[in-house]
């Protein structure tokens, strides 16, 4: 074919040696001659994303913004790890574990024997209507979990040599459950009461050797070893967190894979880009099923009592690793209320829990004229000590939290309602805006109407209104704000694709997809709507800062997360007083850092989708 | 590169000698124009013809110092309009040159023109400005340019706005608006690109008696070698930011000396004999920011040889001696004449 | 009705079609082919204009407005008049590109003859393959975000006429029969330059091996010698594929070198049609001949006695009565006013649509 003569006269306007030393835009259409000896290789140009990326990475802004919110995700999505009052290792006694389990068998198991005496029909005689467990066999289940737990918890902290007293405690109970099936009631009694003997002397015979008056004698208990800190992380936390470390060392294994696996060639690395991102996706959440199953996602508390009985000495321990900053974000202190951050001189304390300076002296009540006393402050186990710098960086609220802490947890929220409500407004404006743009008609009127309507809603007042009236309880006012958000904002969206489909549908392209006999579908999906999402893109950066921002303002005002979960918005409401600047600036500081970084992006993405760009 | 002059001949309106006007782009220095010389007498025509990218707007845009600042700049060459080199002039000289002494009109006069205000008052504003005359003087003249310029009910016309004016009648009012303050030179840009032929015959026609009627040179930058064929006096042929041949019209169309114009001319429809296959120039234009060495033309000539890579060929006369001045810039002129 | 040529037997022609609501007094101009593969009678699409709060029904554009003719095996035929006398939408309706309002399409590709506009929407996609278009601006005429290969490839693929490697492959077999390096497949479109793309845009509507191809504006724009190079292109693929085109243009001088007949457009209908060598040498209508002698020739020592239209196109909403250029033509008489006038048969492949064709039909003011 090439030797048509169009394709021959080309091939002469290529000068002689042209095609090995090609020029750096190569002349790409010009058609070889007859082929000279080996094909030519294939060539490979960016594709449009590529380009995009690449823009954006020319602008040093739009790299720090990139950069500073990749880190500031990264500390929401690690805040567990970074800040928390959980020890990441602890090799140790639970004195208060042990003594509380042995204190309270005999009462689980009065418990458990009693409903097992008395039967079904006892059971449901009794039940009362504000009762939830509804049914005999699963009031059974919870009791006998309960002695379980009980004897599980004493077993860790015996030697093997002490444990005898309940294993006679054990087959006793054994004993119990078969007559209760099909004894008669006597010896149904007879048994009972001696499990409940033998419960009951548990207590005397297992005392542990308390290490603080050695004297008093007892068992010696074994140290066991616990990750506290990493059985709490959630499912959903381990996804996230195993997603970003993929993500931030995308450039180091998609290199691997790219040279290993796809040896390099271009056609098969374009193709499998797609497969990457499903790859990562997995790989997420194949982690946290794994993790779910193994370690974590088995805290129900926000806070854990480990640095109290540490610092008590009701756990004793061989070997503690706490985290970096060792506060949880709902862990009080409430003796240091309204702290300023402690490396400031104004924020120092002496023994007895007064600041050292006049100025943060507490005042005389104007009332009572009684100058409220200050207790000594408590140091709990790995935080650091007194008038440390480092002790509370950013200060504490009201109720003495960490401030550092709840702003690294605090992101959690802020940072995520931003995402997810630009994901719901982008889905419901890219969908009813295209088929506005496209279908055109009596639809595309009733769609831009319906927009005309929501945008005049006041979008503030409304979620306002919505987070009042939905109950707390029913939906958590978090998910409130997201939602209405979502369906307040997304005609902006809607507007952005309705016009780029009324332009794009009357493109040549698409007109040539049509004439090619494609269907709807694919000339919607392959040739209008990618060439669409650019500027929704724009947009949607755009949405998140403001997403962020109307987060903040609610949860300012009070109407956000309930307490003791933090959010961005609602540590700023902790104090309205400008003498506790720390709790305004911080948390201020990060709402304006990151609703800046993303309108940088925002525009980054604006300047880089320009048609006049050069790809 | 200097253009010949012969002292008989009256002295130029408007001479470009070796203007370069460049392009800071990402990839690299784009020499948008490089070494444009080129001349034009007052009641002339100077046709410049060339594809689309060969740097004839620039350096028109470049004449009336318009090209953008950054990423445009004049780097080098003078722009000598009658005699005084507008290069050195000041923005504030410029401001008085531009629509009162040089007039622009463009390919798109929808876009050209200011879609809020009346063509009335966009043409007496140019007048008011530059004449310093009254609003009602300025209305009247208005009136003139547009019976001038052939519009039917030109009282009524004044009043409208250009969306309510057809594509020919818009070229018009730029015309009038261009014309309102009887420049000595009028730049025209592709005028007529934009145009049905019918409609394109009549604007054409319109400039010539415009020309006729107040000795106007005029500036035409198309890439329609029939338009230049039948306006222009002098033809200016541009290829990749340089005047590759410039020669008076009869003589460029009869005796073509550079193996692009010979090509271009044989590209033409127009001369092809019906079923014969159009002759083509391969290849395409190179990128401005990439240029070839030497002769910017040698990867499409069919005789390009060594030397045209090594050396750029100037552009020198070729005619004879009592001839009209025809210069090219070419190594191989006789093996081009035996194309 | 349909003035006769020796040859109209088998063909539907005009004389079945007056499918406009307005009652037409007079046939369109239509000159029948022997053996057609195409035959449009009385096309019309009218795009209503809407108005006010209610979107009341207030008019129409009557941008094509009964237009017949006929495309023959291995023919081109040229639609030429100015923007805005409804060729671009003649051809694009004729492909339902746009849903034409009126007439008749019968496509012969296949033995029997296919009424165009009575295809259901699944027969219409199967037919479409047969049928292609080719754009003006190769700038918008592709898809930014696909690569070459892609956008050649993926008619291939949708209509399963190929698959996997086999896809490739002819991609690269396309690639090179329209002169692009079949290497620079996995590149975007930006990357070409304006007549590369072009060609970009012909090697997919050649993939689904259409047998008719609508050129719109193929090569306005695009640069001279360019230009050369792209119809040079489309003349080898007609010698090789045996392709007839509907070849839309304003450029007068590419349509004389490139068509077999053309067909002369004013306001929404042809008033001329006739073969090119008729045409340039015997223009019949007072509109063909002016728009012959304002075509600029690239010949300084011809200075030829032009014909200089007054005024404007009027608008095709309310077209002029009588016929449609009597506003602008120099030799109009009361008659033109009134009465819309039938076709003239000059020759048997040659009719004109006005009254004074038999005064008026003389040598071309020029011949190139």
């Amino acid at each position: 074919m090439s030797t048509t003569p169009t394709g021959a006269s080309d091939a002469r306007a290529t000068a002689p040696g042209a095609r090995t030393t090609e020029p750096s835009p190569p002349p790409l259409g010009v058609p070889p001659g007859p082929p000279p000896g080996p094909p030519a290789a294939i060539e490979y140009s960016r594709d449009y994303w590529d380009g995009v990326f690449q823009q954006l990475g020319r602008r040093r802004r739009v790299r720090w913004a990139l950069a500073l919110l990749a880190l500031l995700y990264g500390l929401a999505i690690y805040a567990p790890l970074i800040a928390n009052d959980r020890p990441y290792v602890l090799d140790a006694v639970d004195l208060r574990e042990f003594s509380s389990a042995q204190r309270s068998l005999s009462g689980v198991t009065t418990n458990y024997a009693r409903l097992m005496r008395e039967g079904e029909a006892a059971f449901t005689a009794g039940l009362r209507p504000e009762s939830q467990v509804r049914s005999f066999s699963e009031a059974l289940a919870i009791e006998r979990a309960a002695v379980d737990m009980r004897v599980t918890a004493m077993r860790r902290a015996l030697p093997d040599d002490a444990a005898a007293p309940l294993d006679e405690y054990e087959k006793e109970l054994a004993a119990f459950e078969s007559l209760a099936i099909s004894g008669s009631a006597d010896q149904v009694s007879t048994a009972e009461r001696g499990l409940r003997d033998t419960a009951r002397e548990l207590r005397n015979a297992l005392t542990p050797l308390d290490l603080r008056n050695p004297d008093a004698g007892g068992v010696q208990l074994v140290p066991s070893k616990a990750y506290p800190l990493f059985e709490s992380i959630s499912r959903a936390s381990a996804f996230f967190m195993s997603l970003w470390l993929c993500v931030l060392t995308w450039p180091l294994w998609n290199r691997l894979v790219n040279r290993v696996v796809l040896k390099g060639d271009r056609t098969r690395i374009r193709r499998a880009r797609r497969w990457k991102f499903g790859a990562v996706l997995g790989f997420a959440a194949l982690f946290a099923w794994v993790w779910g199953a193994t370690v974590g996602g088995s805290a129900a508390f926000e806070t854990s009592p480990y640095k109290a009985g540490l610092t008590s000495g009701d756990i004793v321990a061989l070997r503690v690793v706490m985290p970096p900053v060792a506060m949880g974000f709902a862990e009080t202190h409430i003796n240091e209320a309204f702290r300023p951050p402690t490396w400031t001189a104004l924020s120092e304390l002496d023994e007895d829990g007064f600041y050292v300076r006049g100025s943060r002296t507490p005042l005389p009540d104007p009332v009572t004229g009684i100058v409220p006393p200050a207790s000594p402050v408590e140091v709990r186990y790995g935080e650091p000590g007194l008038n440390h710098p480092l002790r509370y960086p950013l200060g504490t609220d009201k109720v003495g939290q960490d401030l550092l802490s709840r702003l690294l947890w605090g992101a959690r929220i802020s940072l995520t309602v931003g995402l997810i409500s630009t994901t719901l407004l982008v889905t419901i404006g890219v969908i009813l805006g295209s088929l506005a743009g496209y279908a055109g008609g009596r639809l595309d009127i009733a769609i831009s109407r319906v927009i005309e309507v929501v945008q005049a809603f006041p979008a503030f007042f409304l979620i306002l209104v919505a987070v009042a009236v939905i109950p707390s309880d029913v939906v958590p006012p978090i998910y409130s704000i997201v939602i209405v958000i979502a369906l307040v904002g997304w005609t902006g969206v809607a507007r952005l694709v309705r016009g780029e489909f009324l332009k794009l549908k009357s493109q040549d392209f698409v007109v040539a997809a049509r004439a090619l006999g494609f269907g709807t579908t694919r000339v919607v999906f392959r040739h209008i709507l990618p060439n669409a999402l650019g500027p929704v893109l724009v947009a949607a950066s755009f949405a998140v800062a403001s997403g962020i921002l109307i987060e903040s303002s609610i949860s300012f005002l009070g109407f956000g997360v309930k307490l003791p979960i933090p959010s961005w918005g609602t540590v700023i409401n902790e104090s309205r007083d400008p003498s506790h600047w720390w709790i305004q600036v911080f948390p201020g500081f990060l709402i304006f850092v990151t609703v800046f970084c993303y309108n940088l992006v925002g525009e980054g993405l604006r300047d880089a989708l320009d048609p006049r760009m050069k790809v | 590169m200097q253009a010949k002059s012969t002292p008989s001949e009256q002295p130029a309106l408007l001479e470009l000698d070796g203007l370069q006007v460049h392009f800071q782009t990402e990839d690299g220095t784009s020499r948008a124009v490089d070494g444009v010389s080129y001349r034009l007498r007052a009641g002339e025509t100077l046709g410049v013809v060339g594809e689309s990218g060969c740097g004839k707007s620039v350096t028109a845009l470049s004449i009336l110092q318009l090209v953008p600042d950054p990423p445009g700049r004049i780097v080098g060459g003078r722009i000598l309009f009658e005699g005084q080199d507008l290069v050195r002039f000041s923005e504030a000289q410029m401001r008085k040159v531009r629509g009162n002494d040089i007039a622009m009109i463009f390919q798109e006069p929808m876009t050209a023109l200011n879609p809020v205000f009346t063509v009335g008052d966009q043409i007496a504003e140019t007048v008011r400005l530059h004449r310093g005359v009254g609003k009602a003087e300025a209305r009247q003249r208005a009136i003139e340019m547009l019976t001038k310029v052939g519009i039917p009910s030109p009282e009524q016309r004044v009043d409208e706005y250009p969306h309510q004016l057809s594509g020919g009648m818009r070229q018009r009012v730029m015309i009038a608006m261009a014309m309102s303050c009887d420049p000595k030179l009028l730049i025209a840009d592709e005028p007529t690109t934009a145009l049905d032929v019918t409609i394109q015959a009549q604007v054409l026609d319109l400039i010539r008696g415009l020309q006729a009627e107040s000795g106007l040179g005029v500036l035409l930058i198309t890439h329609d070698l029939g338009v230049v064929a039948e306006n222009a006096n002098h033809v200016a042929v541009m290829y990749a930011g340089k005047v590759v041949e410039y020669a008076p019209v009869a003589e460029l169309f009869a005796r073509p000396r550079h193996p692009y114009t010979i090509g271009l001319f044989r590209s033409l429809p127009d001369l092809a004999a019906p079923g014969e296959r159009l002759q083509t120039i391969p290849g395409i234009v190179p990128a401005a920011h990439a240029f070839p060495s030497g002769c910017r033309f040698r990867t499409r000539c069919p005789i390009a040889v060594d030397h045209c890579a090594a050396v750029e060929p100037p552009l020198v006369d070729s005619a004879g001696p009592g001839l009209p001045e025809h210069t090219v810039a070419c190594h191989r002129l006789e093996e081009a004449a035996k194309l | 009705m349909n003035v006769s040529t020796p040859h109209a037997g088998a063909v539907p022609t005009g004389a079945a079609a007056a499918p406009s609501a307005l009652a037409r007094e007079v046939p369109p101009v239509h000159v029948a082919v022997p053996d057609p593969l195409l035959s449009v009678a009385g096309l019309e699409k009218l795009f209503p204009i809407h108005r006010g709060v209610f979107s009341r029904h207030v008019g129409d554009v009557r941008a094509v407005d009964g237009v017949s003719f006929d495309v023959g095996k291995r023919e081109t035929l040229s639609l030429v008049g100015e923007s805005g006398c409804g060729k671009t939408t003649a051809g694009r309706s004729l492909l339902r590109l746009i849903e034409p309002t009126g007439g008749r399409a019968a496509y012969f590709g296949s033995g029997a003859g296919v009424e165009l506009f009575d295809l259901s929407r699944g027969d219409l996609r199967r037919v479409r393959r047969d049928l292609q278009i080719i754009f003006q601006d190769p700038f918008s005429s592709l898809n930014p975000r696909m690569t070459v290969a892609n956008i050649i490839g993926e008619g291939l693929r949708v209509h399963g006429l190929a698959r996997g490697e086999a896809v490739d492959e002819q991609v690269a077999e396309l690639m090179q029969i329209v002169g692009l390096r079949p290497e620079a497949r996995n590149r975007f479109p930006h990357e070409f330059s304006g007549g590369q793309r072009q060609r970009i845009g012909i090697a997919r509507a050649l993939a689904l091996k259409p047998k008719f191809i609508v050129c719109d504006e193929a090569v306005s724009a695009l640069d001279v010698s360019i230009q050369a190079q792209v119809v040079n292109l489309l003349k080898d693929l007609q010698g090789e594929f045996g392709l007839s085109y509907l070849f839309i243009a304003h450029d007068i001088s590419i349509v004389k070198y490139i068509s077999d007949r053309i067909a002369v457009m004013y306001l929404g209908r042809i008033v001329e049609t006739a073969t090119t060598k008729e045409l340039f040498e015997r223009p019949a209508h007072p509109y063909t001949q002016a728009l012959l002698s304002a075509v600029p020739h690239p010949d300084p020592t011809q200075r030829r006695q032009r014909i200089l239209l007054q005024g404007d196109v009027p608008s095709p909403i309310n077209p002029p009565a009588g016929c449609h250029f009597h506003t602008r033509c120099p030799v109009a008489i009361a008659r033109c006013r009134t009465e819309y006038p039938a076709p003239t048969a000059i020759s048997p492949t040659h009719q004109a649509a006005c009254h004074l064709v038999e005064q008026h039909a003389g040598p071309a003011p020029a011949a190139g």
